[in-house]
């Protein structure tokens, strides 16, 4: 057990960090490419029309990407503070549950997310404007984040089971 | 009945066993709609993208690195220098200079977190070097800090303009009055607590030391006229401004020679993250909306509300309460953009003005901020003070009931909201 767990937290801690570097190139090209938007039409007088659905093309991917890497790290938003005033085997508990109910739901809308990128790749349906992206490439996004927060949650419960050595904190 | 303890009892407890807000909206939607629906379940990824398939949404993360850039770039030192050579001469006079630059701040930033974090260091320290308490140093910056998001920019009223299509331009003219009313309540406050404490008193500036402060600050100082005249002038949409001003607190970083390309990443990563925090809940609140929909919820909640009351006045007092009281638990804009898809409905019925509700809504959650248990900025505050939580907590008493005297003026006076989209809209 303690060995599958450090291999998927390795491969997670990789993964993870890929994705904050993806995340955050696509973060700073959405604003390269609007400052560009906004000169081109405002000096140049020449919009750039395929400039805005590029840009939420890649706010979407920034969007689930980002949340990936937060859900790993454990800043997701959330209220803590019901849960931080448990005894710590409670809070151990309730963790651990929490863990395998969204390992549950996760794995179910990785599959959802696989099907309904299917189904979109099936229609041939694409985004509006002037890229011609197809939209199943926007649905991959969410895909992608799904499975790493598969992948973290797994790391998670998988770290709740490791045995402890003698005197270790928990948590 | 049952849709809406399905939807509201599984969100509850999700969020009291700590699940992630996002998914917990995820989660109880997927609950109904396995239950009750009659739908393909791939409407569920298919809303999670859609929610964000919006331009207007592209606003926030602009306004976000530019709170970023703005904190590294040295604008908000020399904006404190600035109001201290106005204002510094009055009775605790820190206290009102944390104010004036907390207003000033808002008009390039848009979240209250970012001038807790940011500007709140520069005064916090200044504060306390000048004898004050750090805990009353936390207090005014925490309770300065919730005008940012009224002041425009303002990323949750991005928010719930797009989730309500209710017009951003609109939205960000109708908190000037309101963030202006907000920071002349808190430099009462701290004009009593500074004469209660005998806090110091600072000569009064030559007018040489003022112009030069004045020309120190200069470029920070043009940032909201930039910003603000752009979005109001027309030049540019809300997303435009956001992209502006973030050149333009990139551009005073150099000119400063505060940011250097090599902190550029550490910025960029702070704000993609920030970022993702929010539009993840927002593109989650784009589902559990939608369900909440088809599960006619708000329909249901506006009949029982309104075969009650019709009255707009008793409405808005039982949104205020209800809002106030889940701010102290839930983070503020997972608080708005849970709220903005149930109340939006039932406060058109009753014919409340949607950017009243908005800015009202807003309000609401901002005071979220700053109130235990859960208060992002008074967390903030009372670390970069080293203060305790319960001791700021105190200490901003008169603030919350300054901040309250502004809540209920603009909800008993919606013309203080109303004026200037409709003299300026007009």
């Amino acid at each position: 057990m303690a060995g599958v767990y450090a291999w998927l937290r390795a491969f997670m801690d990789r993964f993870v960090a890929l994705q904050l570097v993806a995340a955050t190139v696509l973060f700073t090209l959405t604003g390269v490419l609007m400052a560009a938007q906004i000169f081109a039409r405002k000096a140049l007088g020449l919009p750039i029309v395929w400039a805005e659905d590029l840009t939420v093309f890649m706010f979407v991917w920034t969007t689930f990407l980002g949340a990936a890497v937060l859900y790993d790290r454990k800043e997701s938003l959330a209220i803590d503070a019901v849960v931080n005033r448990l005894p710590l085997r409670t809070k151990a508990a309730v963790g651990l549950a929490v863990d395998l109910l969204l390992l549950a739901v996760l794995v179910y809308l990785f599959k959802l997310t696989f099907d309904f990128v299917g189904i979109q790749r099936g229609m041939g349906h694409k985004l509006g404007g002037a890229t011609g992206i197809p939209s199943w490439v926007l649905s991959v996004s969410v895909f992608v984040g799904f499975l790493s927060m598969t992948g973290s949650t797994l790391a998670s419960i998988l770290r709740s089971f490791r045995p402890r050595r003698e005197g270790a904190p928990s948590g | 009945m049952i849709p809406a303890l399905i939807l509201g009892g599984s969100l509850l407890i999700l969020l009291i066993a700590r699940v992630p807000i996002g998914l917990a909206m995820l989660i109880a939607a997927i609950t109904y709609l396995l239950s009750y629906g009659t739908i393909p379940m791939t409407v569920v990824p298919q809303r999670l993208w859609a929610g964000l398939e919006s331009f207007p949404l592209l606003a926030i993360p602009f306004f976000v690195l530019a709170g970023s850039l703005m904190n590294v770039s040295g604008g908000a030192e020399r904006i404190f220098a600035f109001c201290l050579t106005l204002v510094g001469h009055l009775r605790g006079g820190l206290g009102h200079v944390n104010v004036l630059a907390s207003m000033i701040f808002a008009g390039m930033s848009g979240a209250a977190t970012a001038d807790a974090a940011g500007l709140g260091k520069v005064e916090i320290d200044a504060m306390k070097r000048d004898g004050y308490d750090g805990e009353f140093a936390a207090a005014v910056t925490a309770a300065s800090s919730t005008i940012g998001p009224i002041i425009p920019p303002s990323v949750p009223l991005v928010v719930y303009g797009v989730m309500t299509q209710v017009s951003i331009w609109q939205l960000f003219l109708a908190g000037i009055l309101p963030g202006m009313l907000m920071g002349l309540a808190l430099m009462v406050v701290v004009s009593y607590r500074a004469r209660q404490r005998n806090y110091p008193v600072h000569p009064r500036a030559p007018s040489r030391v003022i112009g030069r402060e004045f020309l120190n600050a200069m470029f920070a100082l043009l940032a909201p006229v930039v910003i603000l005249g752009g979005i109001f002038s027309g030049a540019f949409t809300p997303t435009e401004a956001g992209v502006v001003a973030s050149l333009y607190a990139l551009m005073l970083g150099f000119v400063y020679r505060t940011i250097r390309f090599q902190d550029l990443p550490a910025v960029l990563k702070e704000a993609t993250l920030t970022t993702a925090q929010i539009t993840f809940i927002v593109s989650a609140a784009g589902v559990f909306g939608w369900t909440m929909t088809y599960a006619q919820v708000p329909a249901a909640l506006t009949a029982a509300v309104t075969e009650i009351t019709t009255n707009k006045v008793v409405v808005l007092i039982l949104i205020n309460i209800v809002m106030l009281v889940m701010g102290c638990f839930i983070d503020a804009l997972a608080l708005l953009i849970m709220m903005t898809p149930v109340v939006f409905p039932l406060a058109t019925a009753v014919g409340i003005d949607p950017v009243q509700l908005g800015l009202i809504m807003v309000l609401n959650c901002m005071i979220g901020l700053i109130t235990p248990p859960v208060g992002i900025c008074l967390y903030i505050v009372s670390d970069i003070a080293k203060a305790s939580i319960v001791k700021v907590s105190r200490d901003l008493l008169p603030f919350y009931v300054a901040l309250m005297i502004c809540l209920a003026a603009v909800t008993f006076f919606p013309g203080i909201v109303t004026m200037l989209p409709t003299l300026i809209g007009n």
